[in-house]
């Protein structure tokens, strides 16, 4: 009976799997063509550079550190390319994954309903469109982290180390690590459970070391970390269903960029499925709830709703005037103006609630003892989600197709190695989105940065519905005062700018005193290469490198001992096993 | 109950594929014109700009 009930669930774990492989497949097929998918502010290029920014040593706040640090490093090894796939399918397969076996005390088609909702959203859709796959990475990571902190109040030996480490992956990015580490911090850290005080506070102390490098640059920076209340705003969640606002943020969607959006969004047909699925996690909620232990029917549920409140915050009257006070006022939160991203939280549950509310469903409409009119219930809510977002299929209707870098950049960055002269890089025109022929004119954050390997000064002022969001960089707003100044180029060598380079395949305005003044070094089909005139004056004004560093060294540190006592714990489980195999 | 159930079930299913199908025929080419508003009117990256 024992072995039947493994044999069943080991089947149960294949199928999951396999349907979660399904989901990723049908997702992302299109990238099986070689190239890099570049999509808004997914940025992969063939060689990035290990640069003191991609730590958080530059004027700019550090947004993508140290995810750039690592991307650098593993690029050494992988091919960026294939890193971008491997990075994207397993976040797909390992939400749906993840999601299916997280849920508590259930049947195998219960589980893939699970998987389904997880793993395909709009919350997915719009987040891998908008090029927040970092954010993503966490979002994948939720539900493994809920189920290794069962292990971990179960008092299982390695569980936190475990925990950890899948943390860290998360903590590439700022947001990554705010999804991750307070949502398994909350369910490590509840009174109760098996694990040891010891623990609890090595996790605790754990999960804050591995925020380190990115919170330390914005700590140390000359300026505060504080953002316009302008962004609020412009990065406030808005309606994208007919449901409105509440509906859009109920099934998933609801991000900022209308141009991210899913056309069937829009559709009366896929928001009344897309209703269906919520229904069926309100008529699973409870049983939900029964079979959750005790401090998860409190965490999960909490961290949903504040998820709910975070994502709609901006865009209501009263919490808008919260969230400007907040961002404008204590450093760092800037994170919370695009607040959607927060409903990470709430789709676990919904997933989750959603299983559940199938086998609720069953149970009611089906008498003991059918199998057919079961299996069609539950085949039909497994296949909901996609029913209700047929477009996320084969790359988001085309919109994640990998691209080729033309060759002329491959031959301006060997121009630019080349040469020993000092001086950081712009980028002209000088704007931060891009739109190429060569990229489908898909709009895309500009690539130039980070593929010349050459320390780059990057416009942070956004342009977004008709106005421009202002950015925090001093330095980035010297230049593009500077760029129009009567004198640009001394402007730019004040300003510790050594180089320019210049696309013209995209749009914008290039200023003419500057291509005039300065040395064109090389050229090759729309890109140029210049040369800034006279003594080049180097840009001091960036955070110390100490504390950085120490911040680094604390994180890796953390990552050390949380990988020997995993390896540690798995090496005496081994050992344990077969001692009683042989007594 | 097993009996209406089933119907019952039958009749949603039903209209569950009716509106599957309607979702996929539509999607290839989306009317953002229609009830959602905000989508059409707002395109939040200022294109002109770039």
């Amino acid at each position: 009976m024992a072995f039947r009930r493994h044999l069943g669930a080991r089947r149960g774990d294949v199928a999951l799997g396999a349907w979660s492989v399904v989901l990723g497949i049908l997702m992302l097929a299109p990238l099986a063509a070689p190239g890099y998918v570049l999509s808004y502010d997914m940025v992969v290029v063939p060689d990035q550079a290990l640069l003191p920014s991609s730590v958080g040593v530059s004027s700019a706040l550090p947004r993508a550190v140290p995810l750039d640090a690592v991307v650098a490093i593993v690029d050494d090894v992988v091919p960026a390319a294939l890193v971008q796939r491997l990075a994207l399918f397993g976040v797909v397969v390992g939400a749906a994954w993840g999601a299916g076996r997280a849920l508590p005390a259930s049947s195998t088609p219960y589980r893939l309903v699970a998987a389904s909702v997880y793993g395909w959203n709009a919350y997915v859709f719009e987040r891998l469109v908008i090029g927040h796959w970092p954010v993503l990475i966490g979002y994948a990571l939720l539900p493994w982290l809920l189920i290794i902190a069962r292990r971990v109040r179960a008092g299982q030996p390695g569980a936190a180390a475990g925990g950890v480490l899948l943390a860290a992956v998360a903590a590439v990015t700022a947001t990554g690590g705010i999804l991750t580490s307070t949502f398994f911090a909350a369910l490590v850290l509840a009174p109760g459970g098996r694990q040891r005080r010891r623990t609890k506070l090595g996790v605790a102390l754990a999960l804050v070391a591995l925020q380190a490098p990115w919170i330390v640059p914005g700590l140390v920076r000359p300026q505060a970390a504080v953002s316009a209340a302008a962004g609020v705003e412009a990065f406030a969640a808005r309606a994208d269903a007919p449901s409105g606002l509440i509906g859009s943020l109920m099934t998933l969607g609801g991000i900022w960029n209308a141009g991210a959006v899913p056309g069937s969004r829009a559709l009366m047909a896929s928001a009344l499925l897309s209703g269906v699925i919520v229904a069926l996690a309100l008529a699973g909620a409870r049983e939900l709830r029964r079979r959750m232990n005790r401090v998860e029917a409190v965490v999960v549920p909490v961290f949903a709703a504040g998820g709910l409140v975070l994502a709609a915050a901006g865009a209501v009257p009263g919490g808008r005037d919260v969230i400007e006070w907040l961002v404008t006022q204590v450093p760092g939160a800037g994170l919370v103006r695009d607040g959607q991203k927060f409903l990470a939280w709430f789709a676990l549950l919904l997933a989750m609630a959603a299983g559940h509310g199938t086998a609720r469903i069953v149970k009611a409409v089906c008498r003991p003892g059918t199998r057919a009119v079961p299996r069609l219930i539950a085949c039909g809510a497994v296949l909901l989600p996609l029913a209700a977002l047929p477009d996320l299929a084969a790359g988001a209707a085309g919109r994640l197709t990998p691209v080729q870098y033309p060759q002329s950049w491959a031959q301006i960055r060997t121009a630019l190695h080349e040469s020993s002269a000092p001086g950081d890089v712009v980028v002209l025109p000088f704007q931060p989105y891009r739109s190429f022929p060569w990229a489908d004119g898909r709009t895309v954050l500009d690539p130039a940065p980070r593929y010349f390997g050459v320390e780059p000064v990057v416009p942070d002022a956004l342009p977004v519905g008709g106005s421009v969001v202002p950015g925090e960089d001093p330095r980035a707003r010297r230049i593009d005062a500077a760029l129009t100044a009567e004198r640009p180029l001394a402007g730019l060598a004040a300003a510790g700018v050594g180089w320019i380079i210049v696309l013209r395949d995209t749009p914008g305005e290039v200023p003419g005193a500057v291509v005039a003044g300065a040395r064109r070094v090389a050229h090759y089909d729309e890109v140029e290469l210049f040369r800034v005139p006279g003594p080049i004056r180097p840009w001091t004004d960036v955070p110390p490198r100490g504390p950085i560093v120490a911040a680094n060294i604390v994180c890796l540190a953390t990552l050390a001992v949380a990988s020997v006592d995993l390896v540690r714990n798995a090496v005496l489980r081994r050992r344990r096993s077969i001692g009683s195999l042989v007594s | 109950m097993g009996n209406i159930g089933g119907i019952v079930a039958a009749i949603v299913g039903v209209v569950l594929a009716g509106l599957t199908v309607i979702t996929a025929v539509n999607v290839s080419e989306p009317d953002r014109s229609g009830d959602s508003g905000t989508v059409s009117e707002i395109d939040l990256i200022d294109y002109d700009r770039l």
